[in-house]
C-alpha cells in the first residue's frame, strides 16, 4: 500500500498526502482500524519537513477520518468524512465541473470522465 | 610463535575475504548499475574514458589503495619485528576505509548534484516499520544479561591484568551497533512511483541484510567481551585454557559467519543492481543524519582507543 506524491503537482505536498490517504480510504485499501506510519517515518521517507506530514494528519483528523496517536502513527477511524454536508459537497463538485467545462470538454466526455474516476475511487465504497 | 597462531589465523581470514572482494567486486563497484552510471549517478556516453572520468576513477581507486597500502606497511613492520600480537591493530584500517569511501561518495554526489535525476513522482510505503520486526526482545535481554554478567565478574573477581580500555571499547561498540541497527531499520526513502513494489522489495532486502551484518558484528564483540571477562576473572575457578579456547572458537565462528553474510549479501546486491531499476542515489536520501551519527560514533571510538592509559 503506497502513497504517491508528485513533486511537480500544483497542489501543496500536505494536500497531496491528504488526498492520497483519502483515496486509499475511499477505495477500501485502508480499512477502519488500519494503522498509518508515524509522521516521522513518512516525512523521513519523503525527505520533507515533519510539519508537512503533521499538517496532513491533522486535517485528516479534523475531517474525522483518522485518529492521531501522538508519538506513534494514526489509525483510520471511519470511511466517512465528518463535516461535509450536501451543500459543501455540491460546491466542490460544481468547482470541479466548472474546470472541466472551461477546459472545453463536452457534456458526454465529462460524464464519461466522472464515471471512470468514480469506478477508480469509489468502486468498493458503496 | 606460541599462541600467536590464533591472531594470525583470524587475520588471515580477513585477508582471504578481501582478496576475493577487492579484485572481483570493489575494483569496478561504481559500475554496478552498468556503464551508463558511475556510483549511482548517470554519466554521458564515453565519460569513463574521458579526462574527467579517469580522474574520478583514480580518486575512487585511491580510497581502496591508500588504506590497504597503510595496512601492508603495518603488516610488514609487525612481521619484521615479530610483534604478531599487534595484528588486531591493523583492523583500524577498516574505519579508515569506510570513512574514505563515504567521503568519496559524498564528494562525488556533491560535485555532480546537477546530474542526479530524481523521479518526479515518488511513492512511500504506508506500512509502519516497527523495531520489533527486526529485534527479538528476548535475545536482546539475554545479550544484555551476558554483558552485565561480564562486567559484574570483572568488577568482582577481575585480576590485575585487566585493561579496562578493552571491555569499555567493546561495550561501546556493541551499544553503537544497536543504535546503528535501529537507524538502519527505521530509515527508508521515497521510491520511484513505477515498479514501486520491486523497489520496496529491494529496500527491504537492504534493511534486512544490513541488520543481519550488524547483529553478527555485535554478537562477535559480545563473545570477545565475555571471553575477556572470563579469562581475567575465573582463574582458579574454571579451566582458563578451555575458556580461552571456547571463546576463541566462538569468536572465530562468528566472524566467519559474519563474512559469509557480507559476501552473500553483497553478491545479491550486485546481482540486483544489474537489473533495470534506478540506482538508489537517484531517490531522496537524507545523508546528514547518517553522517553525524557515524562521525560521533567514530570520534567516541577513537577517544576510547587512543586515550592515554595511566
Amino acid at each position: 500500500m503506497y502513497l504517491t506524491v508528485d513533486f511537480e503537482d500544483k497542489r501543496p505536498l500536505y494536500q497531496q498526502v491528504v488526498d492520497g490517504i483519502k483515496e486509499l480510504i475511499a477505495r477500501g485499501t485502508l480499512r477502519e482500524g488500519a494503522t498509518l506510519p508515524s509522521v516521522r517515518q513518512v516525512a523521513g521517507d519523503l525527505g520533507v519537513n515533519l510539519n508537512t506530514i503533521a499538517t496532513a494528519y491533522r486535517q485528516l483528523q479534523e475531517e474525522g477520518l483518522v485518529a492521531v496517536r501522538h508519538g506513534f502513527g494514526a489509525v483510520v477511524k471511519a470511511r466517512r468524512s465528518d463535516f461535509a454536508g450536501q451543500d459543501e459537497l455540491r460546491k466542490g463538485l460544481r468547482a470541479a465541473l466548472t474546470q472541466l467545462v472551461l477546459a472545453g470538454l463536452a457534456e458526454k466526455e465529462i460524464v464519461t470522465m466522472v464515471r471512470e474516476e468514480l469506478a477508480v475511487v469509489g468502486g468498493k465504497a458503496k | 610463535m606460541g599462541s600467536d597462531w590464533k591472531v594470525i589465523l583470524c587475520y588471515s581470514i580477513t585477508v582471504l575475504y578481501r582478496l576475493w572482494w577487492i579484485p572481483i567486486r570493489a575494483w569496478r563497484l561504481p559500475l554496478k548499475n552498468g556503464e551508463r552510471y558511475f556510483q549511482d549517478i548517470e554519466v554521458p556516453e564515453g565519460w569513463h574514458t574521458s579526462a574527467e572520468g579517469r580522474k574520478w576513477w583514480r580518486r575512487y581507486r585511491a580510497t581502496i589503495i591508500v588504506p590497504h597500502a597503510l595496512e601492508a606497511c603495518g603488516l610488514m613492520a609487525i612481521a619484521l619485528w615479530g610483534q604478531w600480537k599487534q595484528l588486531p591493530m591493523l583492523s583500524l584500517v577498516a574505519p579508515v576505509f569506510v570513512g574514505m569511501t563515504l567521503a568519496f561518495i559524498a564528494w562525488w554526489r556533491h560535485a555532480n548534484r546537477a546530474r542526479i535525476q530524481r523521479p518526479q513522482r515518488v511513492a512511500v510505503s504506508l506500512e509502519e516499520r516497527k523495531l520489533r520486526t527486526y529485534f527479538s526482545w528476548s535475545l536482546e535481554a539475554a545479550l544484555a544479561m551476558l554483558i552485565a554478567a561480564s562486567w559484574a565478574i570483572m568488577a568482582w573477581r577481575g585480576d590485575a591484568d585487566i585493561h579496562w580500555r578493552w571491555p569499555l571499547t567493546l561495550t561501546y561498540v556493541v551499544i553503537g551497533l544497536i543504535v546503528m541497527k535501529a537507524q538502519v531499520v527505521k530509515h527508508g526513502w521515497a521510491l520511484p512511483a513505477n515498479r514501486t513494489a520491486e523497489y520496496q522489495h529491494w529496500d527491504e532486502f537492504r534493511r534486512r541484510y544490513a541488520s543481519r551484518v550488524l547483529d553478527r558484528m555485535r554478537f562477535m564483540n559480545i563473545v570477545i567481551l565475555a571471553g575477556y571477562a572470563a579469562v581475567h576473572s575465573l582463574a582458579g575457578v574454571a579451566p582458563i585454557g578451555a575458556i580461552r579456547g571456547a571463546a576463541f572458537a566462538a569468536g572465530l565462528g562468528l566472524s566467519v559467519w559474519m563474512m559469509i553474510g557480507i559476501a552473500r549479501g553483497e553478491t545479491a546486491f550486485l546481482r540486483g543492481s544489474a537489473r533495470s531499476l534506478l540506482p538508489p542515489a537517484t531517490t531522496i536520501i537524507d545523508w546528514k543524519k547518517g553522517w553525524w551519527s557515524f562521525g560521533a560514533f567514530m570520534a567516541g571510538l577513537a577517544l576510547l582507543m587512543f586515550w592515554p592509559e595511566r
